[in-house]
């Protein structure tokens, strides 16, 4: 009896460890197919499912998860709450929101659509993974039939040229914003000390040097470019090189502002391709070199932004920068919160020689589909929804009325009475939906003249770009991306902000690095890529 | 030399057994296992877990020499033979990474086990009890903070505008160090850093292996008349020293990975620290961030594991030529 029971218990341990063996392998071989099959299968089924009833069918009640990129504002819950009422009632769906961090991006980002997890949707940007993730397979491929069937105000809405634009391999993977972002780099400065440096009306960086020389002097508080690892690092140098080329502020390969790689000149119609020792890239970046150079040695830039993540727009708003960098979009808060606190602003766009800045993609926002969706056409249904619908619209984006924003007589936005700023659960633009349609916002009320000026005066800034909407495929030269990206960071950043003893010599060393990473292999590839680009667009 | 045999009652134990087992009347494993079920199924869970969360993701070794796609997953990707390893060996940097990776971790090994003895011996010898816990306490609280709180506070400290250092050099007329572009302040910062997080944690497992020490030996040591210094060079540090060759075996296991949260959060991007201390993780981590390529970070860690196996595997084999019973295997 003793020894059966000793020898059963073995026995189940044995059977125990084996069967969890195999189920772990049997739970990997699962996934895998599925992935392999969900594409195909969805792709067929939606058409005909549709064709059937002519209207999609709602009978089945299912809930959609999304993914998208921040952090979950405080009043998360009641704003979905509110949006679940509505799209139980129209497509009998409900939604769940996940966040993925801003610091986990690029680990969580491909891993969450990898893992074979439930996700329907996520955020999708050209400088988001969108064309790695699609020639990995990890996006659902969406035909204009889905589109059209499953997204009808969208389809109404959108330009035929944002679908060829959203095309990897031929196959669009996004659905891309139908309101690209219509927004301009900005410089932002305080006036008070534009009035002790004499500087009045400044278009250009370069004329900054007294300004900054003014805060190092009488402001000791305050570093005069303070600037942060990720945004701010490369980005006066990037204005600096504006003033001479029209410069998109990141190379083609990569799309990063912090790697270097092939460029091209925005408004150059032959859209040729350039390396850093053609010109005008070569003598624009030497140019800017050499002016952040004698500004790092002067003691304008601090010494060490890799370690800085706080950016110069919110160092602005506490009185520790002396110029905020941004956009005129994400630099509306900070405005708002200089205005409360009595900072005047003055807010300088940083243009091209001929006074222009380049329009925006429609890959700059969007949304794709996840390969191993259950339910890809209830997906589509629910994001026409969000990203066309009024008052879906306003909801996701600027929360519920009354509660986190109020409409004034003369039609604009405000906060109801009694939520301030730093009080206000659901921010406006804080909740990740960047995709939905713009054309819908009204003005804020907290915006100054001379950002409206500016914000109105944006149509006319802004030029077409020689390859709006085009967007490199690394697939053939991952390896020598990767290395441009190494050589990037150790050779490039520093030379973008000052902290190198000779110019010449820095960028000799960056060359030399470059051509051991292997950029004449990236040139080949770009040129053969933008050379098919502008056939197609003929 | 009788007090050293008796108190290795580890390595005298596993002798035992050992004679036992070649003197015993059944052989095999089944028959092991009947006479032993207990023990076996007392071991059965960790042997679960290991077989879980590490044999059988090894199988995922296959996608270093695959282009991963989602669609065919980890077993039905496309086969690209040693592709992925190209960029890494094309970089340049191979040696220079792989060579930081090893003397930064051997240098963290060091002074981890001395600092971490030395507290262990220094919190015994202490008699007052609340000072004992408090310091112990004190010691081990930087084993919670993560490398990005760290990074923070060292960043507060050290930055070369407002950082705490340098204000206190400006009040006594020094001139500021300009910490974050010189080099040769993190050869020591970075071990430091290392001690004084992790010095808690393993002060606590040394200490554990000298309360575990015939309290006999130290009173016949007392009645013969040895000092305190005596003592601890004598008993407690020999006694030591099969628990810190263990410690010391399975700290090398780390040794190809090393810490990567904190050269990433200290180090960052930071071009003009990166020649001193790119380690093999931070360069496979800032090349492969933008393409995100399941493929080639495998490849890495495919590198890393090999040399980590040859590693472990040496220094087992020399210690077991000096002492067979210390090995681990």
């Amino acid at each position: 009896m003793k020894g059966l029971t000793r020898r059963g218990l073995s026995l189940l341990s044995g059977v125990l460890l084996l069967s969890m063996a195999l189920t772990a392998c049997g739970g990997n071989n699962n996934s895998g197919s599925e992935a392999t099959n969900a594409p195909g299968g969805a792709a067929t089924n939606t058409p005909a499912a549709a064709e059937e009833s002519g209207k999609p069918d709602h009978s089945k009640e299912v809930k959609l998860v999304g993914y998208l990129l921040g952090e979950a504002p405080k009043g998360m819950p009641e704003v979905m709450a509110a949006v679940n009422e509505k799209l139980k009632q129209d497509i009998n769906a409900t939604l769940e929101i996940n966040y993925i961090g801003w610091g986990d991006v690029a680990s969580k980002y491909p891993l969450i659509l990898a893992s074979g997890q439930d996700v329907d949707f996520v955020f999708a940007a050209d400088w988001n993974f969108y064309v790695s993730e699609s020639n990995k397979g990890s996006f659902l491929e969406l035909t204009e039939d889905m589109i059209k069937t499953n997204m009808p105000k969208y389809y109404a809405n959108q330009d035929p040229a944002a679908y060829q634009a959203a095309q990897v391999n031929g196959k669009q993977y996004m659905i891309p914003t139908t309101t690209p972002d219509r927004k301009v780099n900005v410089i932002v400065l305080r006036k008070d000390i534009m009035d002790e440096a004499g500087l009045v009306n400044p278009t250009k960086i370069s004329e900054l040097e007294p300004y900054l020389a003014a805060v190092k002097q009488n402001h000791p508080d305050m570093i005069p470019l303070n600037l942060d690892s990720q945004y701010d690092l490369p980005t006066p140098f990037g204005a600096l090189v504006s003033e001479k080329f029209a410069y998109a502020g990141a190379p083609m390969d990569s799309g990063d502002p912090l790697a270097v790689g092939m460029f091209t000149d925005n408004e150059d119609p032959a859209g040729k391709v350039l390396s850093i020792t053609d010109d005008p890239v070569q003598s624009a970046f030497k140019y800017a070199a050499e002016t952040m150079k004698k500004w790092y040695d002067a003691g304008y830039v601090n010494k060490n932004p890799y370690s800085n993540k706080v950016r110069s727009k919110d160092n602005f708003v506490e009185g520790k920068a002396g110029i905020a960098f941004g956009n005129t979009i994400d630099i509306q808060a900070a405005l708002a919160a200089c205005t409360d606190k009595g900072i005047e602003t003055y807010v300088m766009p940083v243009l091209s020689p001929t006074g222009h800045a380049p329009t925006s993609s429609w890959l700059n926002n969007g949304v794709a589909i996840a390969a191993n969706s259950p339910n890809p056409e209830r997906a589509l249904e629910a994001l026409d929804l969000i990203m066309q619908d009024e008052a879906y619209v306003y909801l996701t984006y600027y929360g519920i009325e009354g509660k986190h924003y109020a409409v004034t007589a003369d039609g604009k936005l405000t906060l109801p009475e009694g939520v301030t700023p730093e009080t206000n659960t659901y921010p406006a633009d804080a909740a990740g939906f960047w995709f939905v349609n713009k054309d819908y916002f009204k003005p804020d009320i907290s915006w100054t003249d001379s950002y409206i000026e500016l914000n109105n005066s944006i149509k006319d800034l802004l030029a077409p770009v020689t390859y709006l909407g085009f967007s490199f495929n690394s697939e053939k030269v991952k390896s020598e991306i990767a290395n441009l990206k190494n050589v990037s960071s150790q050779y490039y950043l520093p030379i973008t902000i000052g902290a190198v003893k000779d110019v010449g010599k820095a960028f000799d060393t960056l060359n030399d690095k470059l051509q051991s990473a292997g950029i004449d292999k990236v040139r080949a590839e770009v040129e053969a890529q933008t050379s098919a680009f502008l056939a197609g667009k003929k | 030399m009788n007090v050293n045999m008796n108190a290795q009652p580890r390595a005298g134990a596993r002798r035992g057994s050992a004679g036992r087992r070649r003197s015993g009347i059944k052989t095999g494993w089944l028959p092991d296992l009947r006479a032993h079920w207990v023990l076996y199924l007392m071991f059965a869970p960790i042997a679960i877990y290991f077989v879980i969360f590490a044999y059988i993701p090894m199988a995922g070794i296959v996608m270093a020499f695959q282009s991963y796609t989602v669609k065919g997953g980890i077993f039905g990707s496309e086969w690209v033979g040693f592709d992925n390893f190209s960029y890494f060996f094309q970089s340049g940097k191979a040696w220079l990474v792989t060579r930081n990776t090893i003397i930064y971790n051997a240098a963290f090994l060091t002074c981890y086990t001395l600092f971490s003895i030395l507290a262990a011996v220094v919190i015994s010898e202490i008699r007052l009890k609340w000072f004992k816990k408090l310091s112990q306490t004190l010691m081990f609280l930087p084993y919670f903070i993560s490398w990005v709180t760290v990074s923070a506070f060292v960043y507060n400290f050290l930055n070369y505008e407002y950082g705490i250092v340098n204000r206190l050099l400006a009040f006594f007329n020094v001139e500021a160090l300009d910490i974050y572009s010189t080099t040769w302040y993190w050869y020591l910062l970075l071990p430091f850093l290392y001690v004084w997080k992790w010095v808690g944690y393993g002060s606590v497992l040394y200490l554990a292996a000298i309360v575990g020490i015939d309290q006999e030996i130290y009173e016949a040591a007392t009645i013969d008349g040895a000092s305190k210094f005596q003592k601890i060079t004598k008993i407690t540090l020999p006694l030591l020293k099969p628990t810190m060759i263990i410690l010391l075996l399975l700290g090398l296991g780390r040794i190809m990975r090393g810490e990567f949260d904190m050269f990433y959060q200290l180090i960052g991007n930071n071009g003009l620290l990166m020649d001193a201390t790119d380690i093999i993780d931070t360069l496979a981590f800032r090349s492969l961030m933008g393409t995100a390529d399941f493929g080639m970070a495998s490849s890495v860690g495919f590198y890393q594991s090999v040399l980590t196996l040859i590693i472990i595997l040496g220094a087992n084999w020399l210690v077991r030529r000096y002492d067979k019973d210390q090995a681990l295997f």
